[in-house]
């Protein structure tokens, strides 16, 4: 049993964890201690993907053809349309084809690993600038995507951060070639000199590429210097007034803190961390598809787990990114063979459908009369919570023994899309149940009674 | 060639009235709940599914190729599609206030939960959408998803120009649900004692007026709304898709910031805006950017048209930056009397 539940979760599922948690501690330090309601969490994730897939294979082409200048003439003998078009331009090739294109893509993304990889200069060149890349447009980004509404009400920077996400990330970036391939999408040049791969291979798991190896041990060093950052940043001065901030906006800007200033740092500060942990993200789930960063992934997910964690509160978080990342891959495995399970006694409901739904009506009714006679205000609400819970089971249980042998025909689709109805019921529900979270919000840790005290007394010397 | 053809303005007007009717409801849960409900667009695409199980269950057979003469059914399919998907999305709206967010707010849980849980609810009704469309017992998958339903709209030639009858019929439908709604909060004592629950809930619960009734009333509408506009928008889509709603929110959204998100004539007006901006606006703007191109000697061609979306955004953007109570925050009478103190 417990070896079979292991057997589901692979080294790949790690990193997702991993680069998730980064995500989510990012969005902490947003919408959590800074109270950004940042809807646009996916733009930033993709925008690190894209400055691997995107800069990081231009970069990449740049210095194999310095390197190598046979590149682009090999490139276009290995595919006649690639000569045809591109003509053995340089210049076509790094602007548009490279990246943008995926017959000269598929070729050259392999090719340029390959020499780029044995050089460790070049490599370490590539890892730089894709890391730089990501760093400077994660913030920009994050600057321009709320300087609209930085200075408006919480709603009004949550509709334009979302606005803005799905407009770079569905229309600009997936529905433009140019910049990583539209909906064909674009392959990525690993950064990861051949050094790096021969070092990791002793402590790699057989039937594991070393290229998951690296991933993962970056991601989480990544991971922990992002968890000690924002452990950092929440117990100093500098999170107690973005605590401050997000608890009453005016009362800081009373006590002379640039609000707006302070919002546009965080997003900066946020999606730089985010974009990280796109081009991480990015290095295994090749090749980069734009139309994949969607609002579902990359912003509902880690809010869910940041809610259900407990908002401002590292630890909260990581065990809610954890809980939630674990639920939904056991709800997706399991779903088949509990479907397959309920086949015989829904056989058995379908044919007793009339008298099922005779029966509950009688009991509503029933209960409707219980309710309109009730006196006291509890059962009042026992008897609305039991009117709506029987509607509720009879009708789904009557839809599923209808529509059950339709779901096992198609049961790859309610796979994939059970898990996020799930989360989106547990949401709401945690935020009735439970609205902190699981693990609330603690005050911050200042110095001891004792260490001020040392410290008043040196200052008063 | 800057202007547009007449067929392209009939089609502008039409999507700016599909726009205007989803913004007013939009505009309308967000007066009551003060909470922008990021579900509206769903809500919208839930009312097209509608008309898609219509066409399905009923009116298959009448494909325009197979029926040429069937002109008369399809009339009662323009005239059924919305009124249900007025009222079973009108429920579905209802189901989220009364489910999701009125428990929520009464636990006084702040702004950012309603924000999350109304996107959660939108996952909710979007995966639930998605699954039902895989799960319904169809002959073969292809017939719901991906439906082409543009080619049921029933072809018409008014005055020479050539459009379809979802076309001439959805701006008909906006203005007379428009009156109808402003009949019905300025000219019944329900809809004075609404706006009466929306201005000061505290008063109005003073004075006798069923608060929750009328919030309840309100939801329902503006489902209704969002699920009747929905169901005529059907026939412009070109290819059925529930994700077809995650890019009309953000249009959604520009009409109702533009209005102002605190006026339901505002967010008329917004909207509408917004549907002739995305529209005509970026064809004139393409065709002026080619002529310009063209005069400054360069023969590149530009098509600007699939990013129409990201021109709401900038309209969004800089109304937020210049006027951020939008168009009903524009004092019209200050500005006039200005001018008369200038004469």
């Amino acid at each position: 049993m417990i070896e079979g539940l292991l057997s589901i979760f692979t080294l790949a599922d790690l990193l997702d964890i991993a680069v998730i948690l980064i995500v989510v501690l990012a969005l902490n330090l947003m919408a959590g201690y800074a109270g950004i309601p940042n809807f646009g969490m996916a733009l930033f994730v993709f925008i690190g993907a894209f400055s691997l897939a995107g800069i990081g294979t231009r970069v990449a082409l740049l210095l194999t053809s310095i390197v190598d200048p046979g590149f682009i003439d090999r490139l276009s003998r290995a595919h006649l349309l690639i000569a045809k078009t591109y003509n053995g331009s340089l210049k076509d090739i790094l602007l548009y084809g490279v990246a943008g294109d995926p017959m000269v893509n598929r070729v050259a993304a392999p090719e340029m690993e390959k020499i780029v990889s044995q050089d460790l200069i070049l490599s370490m060149i590539l890892l730089v600038t894709v890391l730089g890349a990501a760093i400077i447009l994660g913030a920009l980004m994050g600057i321009i995507a709320s300087f609209a509404a930085v200075r408006l009400r919480e709603d009004y920077l949550a509709i334009v951060l979302l606005a803005f996400s799905e407009m770079m990330v569905m229309v600009i970036f997936a529905q433009t070639d140019v910049f990583v391939g539209g909906p064909n999408g674009a392959y990525v040049v690993k950064p990861w000199p051949t050094v790096l791969e021969d070092a990791v291979k002793p402590i790699t798991p057989p039937g594991i590429s070393s290229d998951l190896m690296i991933a993962l041990i970056v991601s989480l060093l990544v991971l922990l210097l992002t968890f000690v950052y924002a452990e950092r940043i929440a117990n100093s001065p500098m999170g107690r007034v973005l605590r401050a901030m997000r608890d009453d906006d005016l009362v800081i800007a009373t006590f002379g803190r640039d609000v707006p200033l302070t919002r546009l740092k965080v997003m900066a500060v946020g999606a730089m961390i985010a974009s990280i942990a796109g081009v991480l993200y990015a290095t295994i789930r090749t090749p980069v598809v734009a139309s994949t960063y969607d609002r579902f992934t990359w912003t509902f997910v880690p809010w869910a787990m940041m809610i259900l964690g407990g908002m401002a509160n590292n630890w909260g978080v990581v065990l809610g990114a954890i809980t939630i990342y674990v639920g939904q891959r056991l709800i997706y495995y399991y779903t088949p063979s509990v479907f397959q399970a309920m086949v015989p006694i829904l056989d058995v409901i379908s044919r007793l459908a009339i008298p099922l739904i005779l029966s509950s009506t009688v009991l509503i009714i029933i209960l409707l009369a219980l309710r309109w006679r009730a006196k006291t205000d509890l059962e009042r609400r026992l008897a609305t919570y039991t009117i709506i819970g029987l509607i509720g089971f009879v009708g789904s249980t009557l839809i599923l023994a209808v529509s059950i042998h339709y779901i096992i025909s198609n049961i790859v689709y309610v796979q994939a899309l059970l898990p996020k109805i799930f989360l989106g019921i547990v949401i709401i529900l945690v935020l009735y149940l439970r609205p902190q979270g699981i693990m609330p919000e603690k005050p911050a840790r200042t110095l001891s009674r004792r260490e001020l005290k040392e410290i008043l007394a040196r200052e008063s010397r | 060639m800057v202007l547009p053809s007449p067929e392209f303005l009939v089609y502008s007007i039409a999507y700016g009235s599909v726009l205007a009717l989803l913004c007013i409801g939009l505009t309308l849960t967000y007066m009551v709940t003060k909470v922008p409900n990021f579900a509206h667009a769903t809500l919208a695409i839930t009312g097209a599914t509608v008309t898609l199980f219509l066409l399905d269950r009923i009116y298959y057979s009448l494909h325009p190729v197979r029926c040429p003469g069937c002109t008369m059914q399809y009339v009662t399919l323009y005239l059924l599609a919305p009124i249900l998907a007025f009222i079973i999305v009108g429920l579905v709206a209802l189901a989220e206030y009364l489910l999701v967010l009125r428990p929520l707010a009464r636990r006084g849980i702040g702004i950012i939960g309603l924000m999350i849980a109304t996107l959660a609810f939108d996952m909710i009704l979007y995966n639930a959408l998605s699954l039902t469309l895989y799960i319904t017992p169809a002959e073969n998958l292809g017939r719901l998803m991906d439906a082409p339903l543009k080619g049921f709209d029933v072809g018409v030639t008014l005055a020479g120009v050539n459009t379809s009858f979802s076309r001439l019929l959805l701006p008909l439908v906006a203005v007379l649900l428009a009156v109808a709604l402003h009949m019905f909060l300025t000219r019944t004592k329900f809809g004075v004692s609404l706006r009466a629950s929306i201005e000061n809930p505290n008063l109005a619960r003073a004075l006798g007026i069923n608060v929750d009734l009328a919030y309840m009333v309100s939801w329902f509408l503006a489902g209704g709304l969002a699920g009747a506009s929905g169901a005529l928008w059907a026939f412009m889509i070109e290819s059925y898709k529930p994700e077809t709603a995650y890019l009309i929110l953000v249009s959604v959204f520009a009409g109702s910031i533009l209005g102002g998100l605190g006026s339901i004539y505002g967010a008329l007006v917004g909207g509408f805006l917004i549907g002739l901006a995305e529209t005509i606006g970026l064809v004139m703007a393409q065709n002026l950017l080619q002529l310009l191109l063209n005069i400054l000697g360069l023969t590149v061609t530009v098509t600007i048209t699939q990013y129409q979306r990201f021109f709401s955004l900038i309209i969004v953007i800089v109304v937020l930056l210049i006027a951020p109570q939008g168009l009903a925050g524009i004092n019209i009478r200050g500005l006039l009397a200005r001018g008369g103190g200038l004469r």
